[in-house]
């Protein structure tokens, strides 16, 4: 997954298991960014009577780099208070949910969030200086979409969950809840050693297991929810300075997303106050660009990476980068079909500048040959990985869910939009097709051009809904409704082909 | 309010900038060779505590009783005996940590953890 369940420790948190970010001019409102950050996989729709939530004790932040260094220029904090407004009722509600209205004894509602935001400018050589300003607090979240008798018109009582907020020079549109999942990926299929359904009669495994060449992707996140962190905000907020154009590294942002926790934490206080927890803040998540810890990160490893800033790396993760190991992988599981890449695998020098560049430092202008005036590269060659985004690209009219790879430049990895297939994209670059951008004399395999997991209609990169198996909102927030527990309870078989 | 994260990650001995100064953390075990935790009212550390900033987490010296605030927990505090030789202790209170040396309070934390 996108990192979803990504490694050992986070996975038994999932309340701080940040599973996307996505970082976006918005394509209906002119010269405003969108951030998204998403927590909580894999949320069954019909998770009750305790259904999902943010957490208390976790600080959840997403952060801005504008100056190229890997550190946060700008944070956006959300801390939230949660309530029981019927304390002695088991019930998360006790009547439909029709409206949002501030905790009260007298509510439907009995467990309900509020939230504060909050703008921490860190670094004295920005033009805001160094300072902290609450943009809202007392913030209303939406229920969780349960069923049509608690939740009726669900999309219209989530739309009243989108604040206006500011404060000062700055100002923002929020949303925190739930929301449809809007990553997609055939999790079945690639965990089970790297198969492909519509390759799986190529992989070295497949036809002794049955398996054959063609068979239809399986969309596993497509009746999941998550739980949404999003923000719509000026660009002229997040860049250091008012850029000069979009070759001009001003114009470029780095985005990602930490979620943390106090050091200590006392268990078993329930009677005196409930558990104790104190100390400084420490970081226990942390997500970028999609699908680098769950993918490149050594098992051994992935804890510890989920607790470094970005500029580690560029230090002492960089060999899982420059040297990763799934591009050793695929020419062993589908044995003959990416030959070009065997090749380079064993040649000198093997390491692959590429996916640096995708990763750790955006992409020079000059390199991309078919566009050669797009960059979204930091400017300085800090290694980190975040989420970059070029803010003077408009939206595309005519977006390409496979981004740069379908020659969209404002899409993946030019930042991310909700839609961009970044599972196919990512596997196509690890396969080598974006290798000979950065290595002229390597030519990518025909395969690495046309691998993919199944889940859009043909190669081109139009179909934006995943076989229609997603519905994302083409106003912020952007993410689809969640999906209704009682519409799609978890046990619902989904049918595919053996 | 919430610190700034780098310096949330610069706080105590463990932090990522300690880590990773050793260059082998993918393979080490758990720093802590010896370690107490405790919670409440410990005579002597209220004022170091209070007296210190995050900024300046690490306090060699001695301790003095602080008679002003001595006896007054406005936070509960919770402390982790790091190394008994070396006295290395770190103290939790609020959202702050403050690493002291007190060779003669670690193992006297010891040995009362140990009654």
């Amino acid at each position: 997954m996108s990192s979803h369940r990504e490694a050992p420790e986070i996975s038994k948190d999932p309340v701080a298991d940040s599973t996307d970010v996505y970082a976006f001019m918005s394509p209906d409102k002119a010269g405003m960014v969108t951030l998204i950050a998403n927590y909580i996989p894999l949320e069954a729709p019909d998770g009750g009577p305790n259904f999902y939530e943010f957490a208390d004790d976790v600080l959840y932040e997403i952060h801005i780099d504008n100056t190229g260094d890997g550190n946060p220029d700008i944070s956006y904090q959300f801390r939230f208070t949660t309530v029981n407004n019927i304390p002695s009722s088991f019930l998360y509600n006790d009547g439909p949910i029709t409206s949002l209205t501030p905790p009260s004894p007298s509510s439907n509602w009995n467990r309900q969030q509020t939230y504060t935001l909050t703008r921490v400018d860190n670094d004295p050589r920005n033009r805001w200086g160094s300072s902290s300003v609450v943009l809202g607090s007392g913030l209303l979240c939406p229920p969780c979409n349960i069923g049509p008798l608690s939740t009726p018109n669900y999309a219209a009582l989530a739309a009243t969950a989108v604040h206006s907020v500011g404060a000062g020079p700055f100002s923002a549109q929020v949303f925190v809840g739930q929301r449809a999942e809007g990553f997609y990926v055939d999790l079945g299929a690639v965990f089970d050693l790297g198969d492909l359904r519509g390759f799986a009669g190529d992989h070295a495994g497949g036809p002794a297991a049955g398996l054959m060449n063609g068979m239809p992707g399986v969309n596993s996140t497509a009746d999941v929810n998550v739980h949404t962190l999003a923000l719509q905000l000026p660009a002229a907020e997040l860049t250091r300075a008012v850029p000069k154009g979009a070759g001009d590294p001003a114009a470029v942002i780095g985005v990602w997303t930490t979620a943390s926790r106090q050091r200590v934490r006392v268990w078993g206080n329930w009677f005196d106050g409930g558990d104790l927890r104190s100390g400084p803040w420490t970081q226990v998540s942390r997500l970028g660009n999609p699908l680098v810890n769950e993918l490149l990160i050594g098992i051994g490893a992935k804890d510890v990476w989920n607790t470094q800033p970005p500029t580690a790396d560029g230090t002492e993760f960089l060999n899982y980068f420059a040297e990763p190991l799934l591009p050793q992988l695929l020419p062993s599981l589908y044995p003959g079909v990416f030959p070009a890449l065997a090749a380079y695998n064993i040649g000198s020098p093997n390491t692959r500048p590429d996916i640096e560049a995708i990763f750790l430092t955006g992409i020079p202008a000059g390199v991309i040959t078919q566009a050669p005036t797009f960059t979204n590269y930091n400017g300085t060659g800090v290694k980190a990985d975040m989420l970059r985004l070029n803010t003077a690209i408009p939206p595309s009219s005519s977006p390409n869910s496979l981004g740069l790879l379908g020659l969209d430049v404002a899409g993946f990895p030019n930042g991310r939009r909700v839609f961009d297939d970044v599972a196919t994209i990512a596997l196509r670059a690890v396969a080598g097709a974006t290798l000979g951008y950065v290595v002229p004399a390597f030519k990518a395999d025909g395969a690495a051009g046309v691998v993919d997991f199944g889940l859009t209609t043909g190669a081109t990169g139009t179909d934006l809904s995943a076989k229609g198996t997603e519905d994302y909102l083409k106003v912020f927030p952007y993410l689809g409704t969640p999906y209704c527990g009682y519409r799609n309870p978890s046990a619902t078989p989904v049918s595919v082909a053996p | 309010m919430s610190p700034d994260p780098r310096e949330l990650s610069a706080q105590g001995t463990e932090g990522w900038r300690g880590s990773l100064s050793r260059r082998n953390f993918l393979r080490r075990g758990t720093f802590t060779a010896a370690a107490v935790a405790v919670a409440g009212s410990v005579p002597g550390l209220s004022g170091v505590v209070a007296g210190t900033t995050a900024n300046a987490p690490t306090v060699e010296a001695g301790v003095n009783d602080v008679e002003d605030d001595a006896g007054v927990l406005s936070e509960p505090l919770v402390a982790q005996v790091k190394d008994v030789t070396t006295g290395e202790i770190s103290l939790f209170q609020g959202e702050r940590e403050v690493v002291v040396r007190i060779p003669a309070l670690a193992r006297s934390l010891l040995s009362a953890a140990r009654q």
